[in-house]
């Protein structure tokens, strides 16, 4: 990436000001900031795309949410969890946010790529393997990247 | 010339003025020690690979080559205006200075967005005429942008100078056979050095602190390079520890303002008998004037005038006026209190500084520049870190963001103080003292109505610089305490101009509905 000149701006939607100012031809974002950019300027000039099939770059991620084993208050966190698994909060994060469902009977945004078509283009990568922040701590020091 | 009063040596200043100033002093370098202890958590090993990264070095040199090109740009923007606003016959002065005043009400992380909008592909030039340059970005990014919303510092500093010289230097120094230009170089411009160093300081603290402007020019300082390992490394050692180095850069500056002042005497005779200041007629000179007035303010203010309004027009923004109010008056009432503050500790810090002047007071001056120098977000983070293990009842209240503010800022409300005082001689006060008064009705009678204007225009700067402050609002606003500047930075970062565009229309219009405030009532002084 250093010898491709790669720049870097400090955050997604940063990244995607830059494809439509001309500055860089591509950046790698997570998918649902685009949207935002095209709910409000249909005109836009950027567009999805994605790696070859299996690259690390095509990588879809899950949205998480925990609860501490230390918790003073279970049942009101368990509330809230329940909020958001709920269909209206799906629905709000799959047409608003532009983002996944994961309930099955919640429409999915038609807006975006078929979910099955990208879960079969990404890399088979155990999530809970990404998790070694301290390497890459040190890699992004040692390329002088941070 | 020894006059007949104990000079400065002898005396001892009063423990009224010097408790205050001491504990404002002590107050500014508590949060250096929370830097030093997260600095002194790294274990030797690591700390020599942190420390003796050869990008620090490349940092250090970005960080100085930024400084001086904007100290040089703001001195070639804020000399000219505040010569043509104070000496020559140009029209509209007061206009004039209220607009070269304004700058300082807009946020540094907007102008920076007004200026990175124009270029580009699909930026505002582009759409609007079709015409495609590049958007500012590196060192001539992080120039302009800081340039033009600094440089106001300059300009009141060196204004309120101006306005203090007595014209009487000038007359003599023509009548002793000096030309206009000769004068003004050899007799003006030694008179405006204190102004000039004080306004410097402010800038160059400005500069090396700000993470706004730098980080969106993605422009490689310190300053960024901290909020990088703060916000996206969490390495809060290696933070530390570039905190530590930038703080020590920061000291430098201010050392080598007190080494340049010197011992300068630069006060006339009395308040009393100046006349005003002649006025030099322009001629020949005026379209220059004016073309000048034009390139600068068209920049510094029509730019983000004009990116704003577009803005706005970009989708009509649904904003509630209640949420509205709300947020306005937050912001308020977190910066009003801490003006006072500031000015409050202002006074006696400057105050023994010029009138007894000792290694003491120097110290306790040069300390409360400590405060400012300490880049924001450290600042911020420190406040946290002493809440939580000093103060629990004081961490995610309002009284802790005021706090902040009032160290981080205290510098500001000294300068202009310092600039009345340097003016306004002892002698009046000696006179008062000798006529049988105490020195504190002295003080009350005779220093303070001198002070007004340095003591008002401190208080008014630190006012408005609150109101449009980020990182430390950022990190110290209780939970739920909504402010026009976490507004206007949540929104642009994310680019949702339009819904950004109202929040920081307000803080350009409150801001400077003050500053006319400010500028109505030195008119009439």
């Amino acid at each position: 990436m250093r010898n491709n000149n790669a720049q870097v701006y400090r955050n997604n939607t940063a990244n995607i000001e830059a494809i439509g100012a001309g500055e860089i031809d591509y950046a790698i974002v997570n998918n649902y900031y685009l949207g935002r950019f095209l709910a409000t300027d249909p005109d836009f000039p950027a567009a999805q795309t994605t790696f070859e099939s299996g690259d690390i770059g095509n990588l879809v991620n899950v949205a998480s949410i925990g609860l501490l084993e230390t918790s003073q208050n279970t049942e009101a966190a368990l509330t809230f969890v329940r909020f958001l698994l709920d269909r209206t909060a799906q629905e709000y994060f799959t047409n608003e946010v532009n983002e996944y469902p994961v309930r099955e009977d919640v429409e999915p945004n038609p807006t975006l790529a078929r979910f099955e078509e990208l879960v079969e283009k990404s890399p088979q990568v155990d999530l809970d393997q990404l998790e070694d922040l301290e390497g890459t701590l040190q890699l992004l020091q040692e390329t002088d990247l941070l | 010339m020894n006059p007949a009063f104990p000079t400065a040596a002898t005396r001892r200043p009063p423990w009224y003025l010097v408790v205050p100033a001491g504990v404002a002093a002590v107050g500014t370098v508590l949060p250096i020690l929370y830097l030093v202890f997260r600095a002194l958590d790294a274990d030797p090993q690591q700390l020599a690979a942190l420390v003796l990264r050869s990008r620090n070095l490349t940092l250090f040199g970005n960080t100085i080559a930024l400084t001086v090109g904007v100290l040089t740009a703001c001195a070639i923007l804020a000399l000219p205006l505040a010569w043509l606003t104070v000496c020559s016959d140009i029209k509209h002065k007061r206009l004039l200075t209220f607009m070269g005043v304004l700058p300082l009400a807009i946020p540094g992380y907007v102008m920076a967005y007004s200026l990175i909008s124009l270029g580009g592909n699909y930026g505002f030039l582009a759409r609007m005429f079709d015409w495609v340059v590049p958007r500012p970005r590196g060192y001539i990014g992080a120039l302009a942008a800081l340039t033009l919303y600094t440089y106001p510092y300059l300009f009141l500093n060196l204004r309120s100078a101006l306005l203090g010289l007595d014209p009487a230097l000038e007359e003599s120094s023509r009548s002793l056979g000096y030309t206009a230009t000769q004068t003004f170089l050899y007799v003006t411009l030694p008179h405006l050095k204190p102004a000039f160093l004080a306004g410097a300081v402010v800038i160059s603290l400005y500069v090396l602190g700000d993470f706004g402007a730098v980080a969106l020019m993605r422009y490689e300082v310190f300053s960024y390079a901290i909020y990088t390992q703060y916000s996206s490394a969490f390495n809060r050692v290696y933070a530390a520890w570039l905190s530590l180095m930038l703080l020590t850069m920061s000291l430098s500056v201010v050392l080598l303002e007190g080494r340049l002042l010197g011992r300068a005497k630069l006060a006339r005779v009395a308040t009393g008998v100046a006349r005003k200041t002649r006025t030099v007629r322009l001629g020949g000179w005026r379209p220059a004037a004016y073309l000048y007035l034009t390139l600068l303010f068209g920049a510094s203010l029509g730019l983000p005038t004009v990116i704003l309004s577009y803005w706005l027009t970009l989708s009509p923004p649904s904003i509630e006026p209640l949420h509205f109010a709300g947020v306005f008056m937050r912001s308020a009432a977190a910066s009003a209190p801490a003006a006072l503050v500031a000015g409050l500790f202002a006074l006696p810090i400057a105050y023994i500084r010029i009138r007894y002047p000792s290694r003491i007071s120097r110290s306790i001056e040069r300390l409360s520049y400590v405060g400012y120098a300490i880049p924001p977000l450290a600042l911020a983070l420190a406040m946290v870190f002493f809440s939580l293990r000093s103060a629990p009842w004081l961490y995610q209240t309002l009284p802790l963001l005021v706090l902040a503010y009032s160290i981080n800022f205290l510098a500001l409300a000294i300068g202009p103080i310092r600039s009345s005082l340097l003016q306004s001689s002892p002698r009046l006060e000696e006179a008062a003292r000798s006529l049988g008064r105490t020195r504190f009705e002295a003080f009350v009678f005779t220093v303070l109505p001198s002070l007004r204007r340095g003591i008002l225009a401190g208080m008014v700067l630190v006012f408005v610089i609150a109101m449009k402050e980020l990182p430390i609002t950022f990190l110290l606003a209780p939970t739920g305490y909504l402010t026009l500047s976490v507004s206007v930075f949540g929104r642009t970062s994310e680019a949702m101009l339009a819904e950004a565009a109202p929040y920081a229309a307000a803080i350009v219009l409150f801001s400077s509905l003050f500053v006319g405030l400010m500028l109505k009532y030195e008119g009439r002084h």
